[in-house]
């Protein structure tokens, strides 16, 4: 690793949730994961998070606010210079918790909406609408950053621009469409929740527009839309020299982004200390391998240049380490398209294939 | 485009830290991280003590020693590639 530690860590503090999104990528429900570190533990990260001098600190779930130490952890965190972005579903917020995250300091949160109705909205998220209304005007009231996030599944992609100007209404600057990504309870549901690329490609237009129009940061993220462009996925850096962040789940595991978690490989912080872990986060290198992928990538003359893609939803789809990567478009350029894939000529042709 | 008679100053969403005489800059609105070497970490602490580039050139002509015109030209060129980072900023006055 070039840097001796993350300057970013996404801190998986707890899998506890009120909420049970049906796109949720860490499965969080109401009940702790058995293997969740204990409190006592969970302050020896917060120490090896400040000892290492990481910049900035996401603080995750689950729903961050079910840990009843949030708010001190927050306040030992700024008070040692560590951007902390709490990243909640919002319906825990009343008066007194915006007070309590303005006095520990808490520097920006990042709030979801998935739904510009609450029947739309508590369709994905659960009954969530009026609480996240409520929660957002706490925050606000207390002058804290906000940024929100819109999870883009198939249910609510109709609707992203009602819910971009329901939140523009109360005063968003800067707002993330993020596809779901095939993890956890999303996996379980994907054929459903899948965006259509047609209709991916229509809302990129509109994010384009509506970015021109205005004053207002607004970000699109989209693994199908990338491979559109590129016509294949974009290579895994898993482990790679240059990483700069991490991802530390509630077991105390650390993994070099989220979809890597499917591996289930052992680099635990109250083992190795957070350097030790961060160290031997090149050892996930050895998941990506093009000269043993499998299937339709194992044929594929492109394989060396892009690696199989993200190696880890191959595997959550297939469950063999180098299997092929279900979610690449390639085949489709070259005339062999797979049946489940809905992907038009029209589109095809278009990408100049 | 930083000269000698600009000021300059670090964005608020710039966060950063030492690392074994090297400086990790983090832009904390993009997420990317850039590294600076020794003579590199040593401009951007100047950077905190000095908004005026005449007073860091200066101080780096003390200790560096050897040719200004040498010293100035690499100043100039790792302010102006921060600048166009977005990794500081060039203010008024």
């Amino acid at each position: 690793m070039i840097l001796k530690a993350p300057t970013q860590v996404f801190w998986w503090i707890t899998n506890r949730c009120n909420l049970r999104c049906i796109f949720c990528l860490a499965e969080a429900g109401p009940y702790p994961d058995p293997a969740e570190l204990s409190n006592r533990q969970k302050e020896f990260i917060l120490r090896e998070i400040i000892s290492n001098r990481v910049l900035k600190v996401y603080l995750t779930g689950g729903e961050p606010l079910l840990f009843p130490s949030i708010y001190d952890y927050i306040a030992e965190l700024t008070k040692n210079g560590v951007f902390v972005e709490l990243t909640t579903n919002g319906t825990l917020i009343d008066r007194e918790v915006a007070r309590r995250l303005q006095r520990a300091g808490v520097n920006r949160v990042q709030f979801s909406l998935n739904g510009s109705t609450p029947k739309l909205n508590d369709s994905l998220m659960g009954r969530s609408y009026h609480r996240i209304m409520e929660g957002l005007g706490n925050i606000q009231e207390e002058g804290i950053d906000i940024h929100f996030k819109v999870t883009v599944v198939q249910q609510n992609i109709a609707d992203v621009s009602h819910i971009v100007e329901k939140l523009v209404r109360r005063g968003a600057k800067k707002i993330e469409l993020s596809e779901a990504i095939p993890l956890g309870r999303a996996f379980h549901r994907w054929e459903e929740l899948k965006p259509r690329l047609e209709d991916l490609l229509e809302l990129r237009k509109l994010v384009k527009d509506y970015r021109m129009e205005e004053e207002l940061e607004l970000s699109f993220v989209s693994l199908s839309v990338q491979m559109y462009d590129d016509k294949y996925p974009s290579v895994c850096t898993v482990g790679a020299d240059n990483s700069y962040y991490c991802l530390i789940q509630p077991n105390g595991d650390v993994a070099p982004c989220t979809p890597s978690i499917v591996w289930k490989y052992s680099n635990n912080i109250m083992e190795k200390g957070l350097k030790g872990c961060w160290e031997d986060l090149s050892t996930f290198r050895k998941f990506v391998d093009p000269s043993k992928l499998k299937g339709e990538c194992g044929r594929c003359e492109l394989k060396y240049q892009c690696r199989g893609g993200c190696r880890a939803l191959a595997y959550r789809f297939t469950g063999e380490l180098f299997g092929e990567n279900p979610l690449c478009r390639y085949p489709l350029f070259k005339g062999k398209g797979r049946e489940d894939d809905q992907i038009t000529e029209k589109i095809v042709e278009e990408a100049g294939a | 485009m930083i000269t000698e008679e600009s000021k300059v100053s670090i964005p608020p969403h710039i966060l950063w830290r030492k690392e074994d005489g090297e400086v990790v800059l983090f832009n904390e609105e993009s997420g990317e991280p850039y590294l600076l070497n020794e003579t590199g970490a040593r401009i951007w602490e100047l950077c905190q003590q000095y908004a005026g580039v005449k007073e860091i050139l200066r101080q780096l002509y003390e200790e560096y020693g050897g040719e200004e015109a040498h010293i100035k030209e690499g100043c100039l060129r790792l302010l102006n590639e921060l600048l166009e980072r977005n990794l500081l900023e060039e203010r008024e006055g």
